[in-house]
């Protein structure tokens, strides 16, 4: 696919373009939005957590709206079986009167799908996704089917109720690209949702992109060009999570049970990637770095008895390192 | 060509960035030179450290061209370059740019595009500004001020580097005399070109032991033994002069025997031959004494020493003057300068060679700069003990002292004494110079009689009571019988031990600086 300037000098463009057309359905939450689309445009998945009523399934059904992808939403419940999710095969006859077994599509089979309430699925459940999350592929029986492009999962979960939940193990949360934390909007937010959700108006989404203009957006991020230092910056960054790395800053050893794996790195310098276009720039900067470390790093990181006890939250830690962290 | 403009809207940041770089470096390599100033200046309170400004100087040379050779290192690198500038809000652009610089996708020419852009901001080159180092710069005020308070700070260490270097500063002006020296000597018509030679070759080795040498009393022996060398050769040519003047006087007949007791050297005899030259002259006839007139002319032109030429000129011009009635004229007083000329000539000091004779005076001159120096700077000190214990009782007896004397000098000889013995022991003028005068040969002093103190062998010792365990041991010593409390020394060594003693005293006691001068110029007449 060959990408000229033009196109990379529309990025911008076409990244405010959806952004702003999610913003007529979205009132607020600009980081997430921006976050969400960073996050689809680098090929992951995103765990939203807020408590219930922030948006989060309307936010996942516009942006599906928007970009002209298809949408599905899956309700994880603790009933819900692997199968539910991904399909199974079930007994059929062709024309002929001839029986045969036909594998049936589930939810997952869609561009993007809304996995709502992630954990309060079983884990046998939840691991059904690993695979889609990650490889982009599902196997039934012996069957692997590879899922259509752009696929993008986006998981919400509720941090309050914690009772007949499964938290999401590690290895799963790694498979997200982005934990967005979603804030209660303020006065004047709260106030523009009300009048838009309780009038007769209906909202008027124009569907701006397609799938295809993602991908080849995808594609001109990869490219951008990262200098060395601030490549390293970013590794340092990854490891100074490590208590056991010598070098790591005090808080490090004093708070983190588990640093972020490999894959926090990865996500980092993807997302620092699309962020610097989206600031009108064709490099990767420090800013970029510390401005992914954030959604990055705050599922990755696994905080101790000692921070939770001292209500250190992820993001106080992440600052902290950022802050005591040399360029 | 996009990296190429890069590269060259960096250039005059670049210029910018290495001068601030260039004004940090030399910041700190000054603090460093007080730092080692001052470090050098506390040991100098410790050891002594001459040219202590000299060296200071030397450091400050050295540590400004080490900054130089620093700063050309330390060239700031277009990649540290990039990264300042991208620190002025250029989000790595720069640096970015630099590292892709073969790079020529399409991603990296827009990203180049996109920094040339923002380098042609003019705001780039004023935000590179000096940072002064300020804690540095405090630090070195403080280190300046108190290497002020340091250097005001006298202690022994600052007074002995003092003495060394102005021993340093004579031992130079003996260089450039020895030198002159050598070229009078080169200059000299009377010298044959061995002799010169050997002369120059004598006065070039203890030129090189001066420039080996830090002290001048270690200087004195080889000063004198060239001194040494070139009185001998002043009396050989002062010999070869007075053989000149006999050969000449011999060969007329009014003066074959004054040529005679010339070559004697008896003066007395001399004299007494003028006596008998005025009375043959008075007894001549005209036609003999006008004969006798031409033959001193004859010999006045001959001979070399000016001294003699013109007592023979004054003589011979007054014997033409009174030709016809030299019975009455008044000859004597021109034959008494005449003798007066040639027992001049004879004499020991007598000087047929300028410039040797100014070489031993400047020799001279050196070897008693060097004594003064010497004795100055010398201080003697005889330490005094002697605690015993003893019971307490009554009797008589007799102990035997013993005790060593020791000392070591160089030419005016002086040095430390150190006594041990049961009894105590008294301080003279100095443990006994282990070089003599006559090592040096220079001159043998008439020997006086000199006044010495108790040292060296012990004397016997009277104790009053027994000696026990507890108690001090009081004990007095008295000489032998028959012993002479002093002994006959030259003079010079006299003098030398007289110089010592008084110039320990003025440099322990608190004398007027202009008093000491006093007493440093009345030894240095009677030397």
């Amino acid at each position: 696919m060959d990408i000229n300037e033009k196109d990379i000098e529309g990025f911008k463009e076409s990244f405010l373009e959806i952004k702003n057309e999610i913003g007529k359905a979205i009132i607020g939450q600009e980081d997430i939005i921006e976050q969400v689309l960073i996050a689809i445009l680098c090929e992951g998945n995103v765990l939203l957590e807020g408590v219930p009523g922030l948006g989060k399934t309307q936010l996942v059904k516009t942006i599906g709206r928007v970009l002209d992808l298809d949408f599905s939403r899956i309700q994880f419940t603790p009933d819900l079986m692997p199968a539910d999710v991904v399909g199974t095969n079930i007994v059929s006859h062709d024309e002929n009167g001839k029986t045969e077994l036909s594998f049936q599509k589930g939810p997952i089979f869609s561009n993007i799908v809304l996995a709502d309430e992630i954990n309060r699925a079983t884990p046998k459940t939840q691991s059904a996704m690993l695979e889609a999350m990650q490889e982009k592929t599902v196997t039934v029986g012996n069957n692997t089917y590879s899922l259509t492009k752009p696929f993008f999962v986006m998981a919400t979960q509720n941090p309050i109720e914690m009772e007949g939940t499964y938290p999401l193990p590690e290895a799963q949360m790694d498979r997200f690209i982005f934990k967005l934390n979603l804030e209660f909007p303020n006065l004047n937010e709260l106030t523009k949702i009300v009048e838009i959700t309780t009038g007769i108006d209906t909202d008027n989404l124009e569907k701006v992109t397609s799938g295809e203009k993602l991908i080849s957006m995808s594609n001109i991020a990869k490219n951008i060009p990262i200098a060395t230092s601030v490549i390293n910056y970013a590794m340092k960054l990854i490891l100074s999570t490590h208590p056991e790395n010598e070098s790591s800053p005090e808080i490090t050893k004093k708070y983190i049970r588990y640093g972020s794996s490999p894959r926090g790195a990865q996500a980092i310098v993807k997302g620092a990637r699309v962020k610097a276009l989206i600031e009108g720039r064709y490099n990767v900067s420090y800013d970029d770095i510390k401005y992914m470390a954030y959604p990055v790093l705050r599922h990755r990181v696994v905080l101790n008895f000692d921070a939770i006890s001292e209500n250190i939250t992820p993001d106080d830690y992440i600052k902290e390192v950022i802050d005591n962290l040399e360029l | 060509m996009i990296d190429k403009d890069i590269l060259k809207l960096l250039s005059p940041l670049k210029r910018k960035y290495y001068m601030t770089k260039i004004v940090n470096y030399f910041i700190h390599g000054i603090h460093c030179f007080f730092i080692a100033l001052l470090s050098m200046i506390v040991l100098s309170k410790i050891v002594s450290i001459p040219y202590i400004m000299n060296k200071s100087i030397k450091l400050f040379i050295l540590l400004m061209m080490l900054t130089i050779i620093f700063s050309i290192y330390k060239k700031p690198k277009d990649i540290e370059l990039a990264k300042v500038i991208d620190s002025f809000g250029l989000k790595e652009r720069v640096v970015t740019s630099l590292e892709n610089s073969e790079d020529d996708t399409v991603f990296s020419s827009i990203q180049k595009k996109d920094t040339i852009k923002h380098l042609k901001d003019d705001n780039l080159k004023k935000n590179i500004k000096i940072k002064y180092p300020k804690k540095t710069i405090v630090s070195t005020v403080v280190i300046i001020f108190i290497t002020i308070i340091m250097i005001n700070i006298s202690t022994p260490s600052v007074n002995r580097a003092k003495d060394i270097e102005r021993d340093k500063q004579i031992i130079e002006k003996e260089n450039e005399d020895i030198e002159k020296v050598i070229n009078e000597i080169k200059e000299d018509k009377e010298l044959t070109q061995t002799q010169k030679k050997e002369i120059e070759n004598k006065l070039r080795e203890l030129k090189k032991t001066l420039d080996k040498s830090k002290k001048l009393e270690d200087l004195d022996k080889d000063i004198l033994k060239t001194k040494k060398e070139l009185e001998k050769l002043r009396e050989k040519l002062k010999n070869e002069e007075i053989e000149r003047l006999t050969k000449e006087l011999e060969k007329i007949d009014l003066t074959k025997q004054l040529s005679k007791e010339v070559l004697n050297k008896n003066k007395e005899n001399i004299s007494k031959e003028m006596k008998n030259i005025e009375d043959k002259l008075k007894n001549m006839d005209k036609k003999d004494l006008q004969k006798s007139i031409e033959d001193l002319e004859k010999i006045e032109k001959s001979i070399e020493d000016e001294e003699i030429k013109e007592a023979i000129n004054s003589l011979a011009n007054s014997l033409n003057q009174n030709i016809d009635n030299l019975q009455n004229s008044n000859i004597e007083s021109d034959l008494a300068n005449l003798s007066n000329s040639l027992s001049d000539s004879l004499s020991s000091g007598s000087c047929s060679s300028k410039s040797v004779c100014n070489g031993i005076s400047k020799l001279e001159g050196m070897v008693s700069t060097g004594q003064m120096s010497g004795q100055a700077s010398q201080n003697g000190s005889t330490q005094v003990g002697g605690n015993g214990t003893g019971g307490t009782g009554s009797g008589s007896g007799t102990a035997q002292g013993q005790g060593q004397g020791q000392g070591s000098g160089s030419g005016a000889g002086s040095g430390s004494s150190n006594e041990s013995g049961n009894g105590g022991s008294n301080g003279g003028l100095g443990g006994n110079s282990s070089k003599t005068q006559n090592d040096g040969g220079v001159k043998d002093y008439e020997k006086i009689h000199a006044p010495k103190n108790q040292s060296g062998e012990g004397y016997d010792t009277q104790v009053s009571g027994s000696k026990g365990e507890q108690g001090d041991v009081d004990s007095t010593q008295v000489k032998k019988f028959g012993d002479k409390v002093g002994e006959e020394v030259p003079y010079n060594e006299v003098l030398k031990n007289y110089k010592k003693s008084a110039y320990e005293k003025i440099n322990t006691e608190d004398i007027p600086p202009k008093m000491k001068d006093v007493v440093k110029k009345y030894f240095i007449e009677l030397e």
